[in-house]
């Protein structure tokens, strides 16, 4: 019975690990493929976007064998990847805009990296998880998703599935917001038990995959995709 | 103060699970309500549509209507008028004319009345043409064509393999299909410079395939497109009339040619059957 019990636990941990450590990292290959198959037909949002996809990428692997190959701690890694990550997404949203609304969109993103930089130096040191940045980050990507939904939720011209916009929009709005408590929490999650964390994790590396699925549609539905208007 | 015995870890996951459930909500709502009113749109697009449909139908069927009480009223009064001035004529015999010059005015007088006559007919004929409601499109276009033949400035083949389809065509779509032929062999003589012109009528299932060619100088391009005028445009208001679809080329130097589809709402049973 205790055997039993300790080969179940040991195939739920190398499950959950498998899970973790290589098919959600290995799925951000879905919207990469996707982009890359219909990459003449991709305006300058989209190509932000596969930019941030394959940066993020990038870093994660950088993550991951730093904490599967030389058991570091990377609570570092998430202080330089969060001031990126805001960057590449306003970049984005951005687009969508005219060149004052744009402007805003960029000044934003400054004021961020420079809070970010005071987060780091001052509240929050690279040896534990940027929370305040990270939250604030996720807050002002769901404002921005949600402008994006007030700007372009009425069109009549064409339906919602079509447009490839809504898609990568709905994956941001989706994975920001349903993460923004672990964001929040994340250092608390730091000390937590392995089942904790194991809920946790788990549950944002799916939502982080459901992401990266709705991204790949995105990148699919940008045939013949109208440029943005501005207002 | 009372010591909170909540676990934060539960809390976060409760949170997660909320907030995920709330913004998919949002997501599927705002699907939703987008894809509504695109469909609002199109059914307020396709009531226009129909509405336009209607009105341009009621235009041509008036038109018709018109057309054909000018053309009996011409044929009937003025023809039937100078047919009694030309009795008339003829049977004036002035007492103190002489004989030659009596002569000579009976006869440009008759020859000038004949040829009102004549003009008479065709005016009426091609405003409504007789033939077309007693014998059907093939016996009309066939006599539209031998007038042209006749007159030299184009030949005209036709070539039907639909008799049995084309005995079926309901009048107002006969009368559409023939004003459009009458309107392309107009356009052929009038601009291509064409010699030659074919009409094809083919029976494919329950569809009437038309394909009229010419081998004139084409139609003119703009940007890419043919250049339409308005007996194109007049052509084109028919076919929709009908529900006829159609597809138009001009090989620029080559010709034209257009290709008209008429799907028939029943279903043609063979004759063995």
């Amino acid at each position: 019975m205790f055997i039993s019990f300790i080969y179940l636990r040991l195939i739920n941990i190398t499950m959950y690990n498998l899970f973790v450590a290589v098919i959600v990292p290995l799925s951000v290959l879905i919207p990469i493929i996707s982009a890359v198959y219909n990459y003449k037909y991709l305006t300058r949002p989209y190509k932000i976007i596969l930019s941030f996809i394959v940066f993020s990428s990038l870093l994660n692997l950088v993550n991951l064998i730093a904490i599967y190959i030389f058991r570091l701690q990377t609570t570092s890694i998430f202080h330089i990847y969060t001031v990126f990550e805001f960057v590449f997404i306003s970049a984005y949203f951005g687009e969508f805009y005219n060149r004052q609304k744009k402007t805003i969109i960029y000044v934003t993103a400054g004021v961020f990296v420079l809070f970010c930089l005071i987060n780091t130096i001052f509240l929050q040191h690279p040896g534990i998880l940027n929370t305040y940045a990270r939250s604030v980050g996720a807050i002002l990507i769901i404002v921005y998703s949600m402008l994006y939904f007030l700007k372009f939720g009425n069109n009549d011209e064409e339906t919602w599935t079509d447009i490839g916009f809504n898609w990568i929009c709905s994956a941001l709005l989706i994975y920001y917001a349903s993460c923004l408590f672990m964001f929040i929490f994340s250092n608390y999650l730091l000390t937590a038990s392995k089942t904790v964390v194991m809920i946790v994790w788990g549950g944002h590396d799916t939502i982080l995959m459901l992401e990266y699925i709705l991204f790949a549609v995105g990148f699919y539905k940008c045939r013949s995709q109208p440029i943005i208007s501005t207002y | 103060m009372q010591i909170t015995t909540d676990n934060i870890y539960v809390l976060i996951i409760l949170g997660m699970a909320g907030t995920f459930i709330l913004v998919s909500s949002f997501i599927l709502f705002s699907v939703r309500n987008q894809n509504k009113l695109l469909k609002q749109r199109q059914q307020f697009h396709q009531a226009e549509l129909t509405h336009q449909k209607e009105l341009l139908h009621a235009i041509i069927e008036s038109q018709e209507a018109e057309r054909k009480r000018i053309g009996q009223d011409l044929h009937d009064d003025v023809g039937t008028t100078l047919s009694g001035l030309r009795l008339l004529i003829e049977m004036f015999n002035p007492a103190t004319a002489t004989e030659g010059a009596y002569t000579s005015f009976l006869t440009s007088s008759k020859s000038i009345i004949d040829k009102v006559v004549k003009d008479v007919r065709n005016i009426s004929h091609n405003l409504s043409p007789a033939t077309l409601g007693y014998y059907g499109l093939a016996a009309a276009v066939n006599e539209h064509s031998s007038i042209i033949n006749q007159s030299g400035k184009l030949n005209v083949t036709i070539t039907n393999n639909a008799d049995a389809l084309l005995q079926k065509l309901d009048l107002t779509v006969a009368t559409a299909i023939y004003r459009v032929i009458e309107e392309l062999l107009n356009n052929t003589i009038k601009h291509s410079g064409a010699s030659k012109a074919n009409i094809s009528f083919e029976a494919v299932q329950n569809r009437l395939n038309i394909i009229y060619n010419d081998n004139g100088k084409g139609l003119p391009h703009v940007a890419g497109q043919i250049k339409k005028g308005m007996g194109l445009q007049n052509i084109e208001s028919r076919l929709l009339n009908i529900n006829a679809t159609h597809n138009m080329e001009s090989y620029s130097g080559k010709g034209f040619q257009i290709e008209i589809n008429y799907i028939f709402r029943f279903i043609l049973i063979s004759k063995d059957t």
